[in-house]
């Protein structure tokens, strides 16, 4: 019996002596678990890197085209041809043009089971909608409208205390939003847990409605420069 | 007794180790060769982006050269061009000039691994959208145009605009008239008043009487978007 136990404390004292020199090993390495977090951050940052260079690698493919085809320009109509299609192409992506696709329609009201008492986080604000809208563009939103507004490069989106400005009309709740885009992406990025909108009915009880569309249509900017 | 205790604890002092080795080993697995590896790895891929960005701007500039020889002919291919160039600078496309504010946002090391600016990002969305209201022209984020496809998030402790992560000091500069933007931002109890007095950091408005603001990549091509009626 005696024997016995001294062959377990035997055995376990050689593991035991193994499993140390193995991590005394690896923390010369300099690898330690409080490094895990700061090397998955670096990853992240790699991937962010990496996805950005892929982006870069389009444009560039983009822009050799773009360069043939001035190149390959024979006469003055064609040169026109090209010139009018690249000027509708940048009037599309600066939102001045009637644009349509398939993508998400988003209605934000404010919470309707208040009673008398109505506090501040029971009401749709400009933030909220900053939000949104930011987190669509995150999703690779193309175009969105906020109340039939388009939303361009410098719309304003401000309270005007129980109104809310884009650009330079009024809008009330509830705010109707189109988004074209990838659908699918588009609508996890409003309904996810978590996700900004998300929170904004089940946390603060607002009203969300999102549903999917495969042909939406948003009209273009009006406003001045 | 005393032999089940010893027995007992041999036991528990294996688990503990056990854990901690399939642990180390989990990570040495993930990352073979340590931290500083994977830190040149990064800094080769910033490298190897930065290059590219060059190319881009050169591309560019034949390109701009290129439209530039067709403007000598039609006076519609020259209002064409004209008007091209013009979407282009709203779009960001092109640097950029004239008159603005800087505003400078700084944090100090009161939370070192927190970000204050990086868990209230709805912040900057809201200092974008009073400089919008005063009618700035083009803004960026430190060096990273803000258009109408960007995004300001928060990944992990740190904010990533564009894509590109940045960090502390936060620069907006926005081009504009100097003195409406500045006034726009520096109502008492605005924007400004707010990131000051409820988050507690530093922040400093400079009006500027000329600063160029950098220009973006094209992004990636469109997808989903037709022309509508």
């Amino acid at each position: 019996m005696k024997n016995k136990q001294r062959m377990f404390v035997f055995i376990a004292a050689i593991v035991l002596g193994f499993c140390l020199i193995w991590i005394v090993r690896v923390q010369e390495a300099r690898i330690s678990e409080s490094q895990k977090a700061e090397l998955q951050r670096l990853e992240s940052r790699m991937e962010v890197i990496a996805n950005l260079i892929q982006t870069r690698e389009q444009t560039l493919k983009e822009r050799k085209e773009v360069l043939l085809s001035y190149q390959n320009l024979s006469d003055q109509r064609e040169t026109l041809t090209y010139l009018e299609d690249e000027l509708e192409h940048k009037r599309i992506l600066s939102g001045r043009e009637a644009v349509k696709g398939p993508g998400i329609l988003i209605k934000v009201n404010d919470r309707s089971d208040t009673g008398e008492q109505v506090e501040m986080f029971d009401l749709v604000h400009n933030t909220d909608i900053l939000n949104i809208v930011n987190d669509l563009r995150a999703a690779g939103a193309e175009a969105i409208s906020i109340e039939g507004e388009r939303v361009t490069w410098r719309s304003k989106i401000q309270c005007g205390g129980p109104i809310i400005w884009v650009n330079d009309e009024s809008t009330t709740a509830p705010f109707v939003m189109k988004v074209i885009g990838e659908p699918s992406v588009l609508y996890a990025a409003v309904t996810a847990p978590n996700t900004y909108t998300e929170l904004l009915r089940s946390v603060y009880n607002l009203e969300v409605l999102v549903r999917v569309s495969e042909n939406l249509e948003i009209l273009g900017y009006e406003g001045g420069e | 007794m005393k032999r089940r205790l010893v027995e007992g604890l041999l036991i528990g002092v294996l688990c503990v180790v056990g854990v901690r080795v399939a642990s180390q080993m989990e990570i040495e697995e993930r990352y073979p060769y340590g931290n500083e590896a994977l830190l040149q790895q990064i800094q080769t891929l910033k490298n190897e982006l930065e290059d590219r960005q060059e190319t881009i701007l050169v591309l560019q500039n034949e390109n701009d050269f290129l439209r530039d020889q067709t403007k000598t002919g039609d006076e519609i291919a020259n209002q064409y061009i004209d008007t091209i160039e013009q979407l282009e600078l709203r779009l960001g496309y092109r640097k950029a000039k004239g008159p603005g504010v800087e505003v400078t946002i700084i944090e100090d090391n009161l939370y070192p691994n927190m970000s204050i600016m990086a868990e209230n990002t709805d912040i900057l969305h809201d200092v974008i959208s009073y400089l919008n209201v005063a009618d700035a022209e083009a803004v960026e984020i430190n060096g990273e145009r803000y258009t109408s496809r960007s995004e300001i998030l928060k990944v992990g402790e740190h904010i990533n605009v564009n894509g590109i992560s940045i960090g502390s000091p936060i620069v907006i500069r926005a081009i504009g008239d100097p003195d409406k933007l500045a006034a726009a931002l520096e109502l008492k109890g605005g924007i400004l008043f707010a990131i000051e007095n409820y988050l507690g950091l530093e922040v400093s408005v400079q009006k500027l009487n000329e600063m160029t603001l950098e220009s973006l990549a094209p992004q990636q091509a469109d997808r989903f978007l037709q022309g509508g009626s």
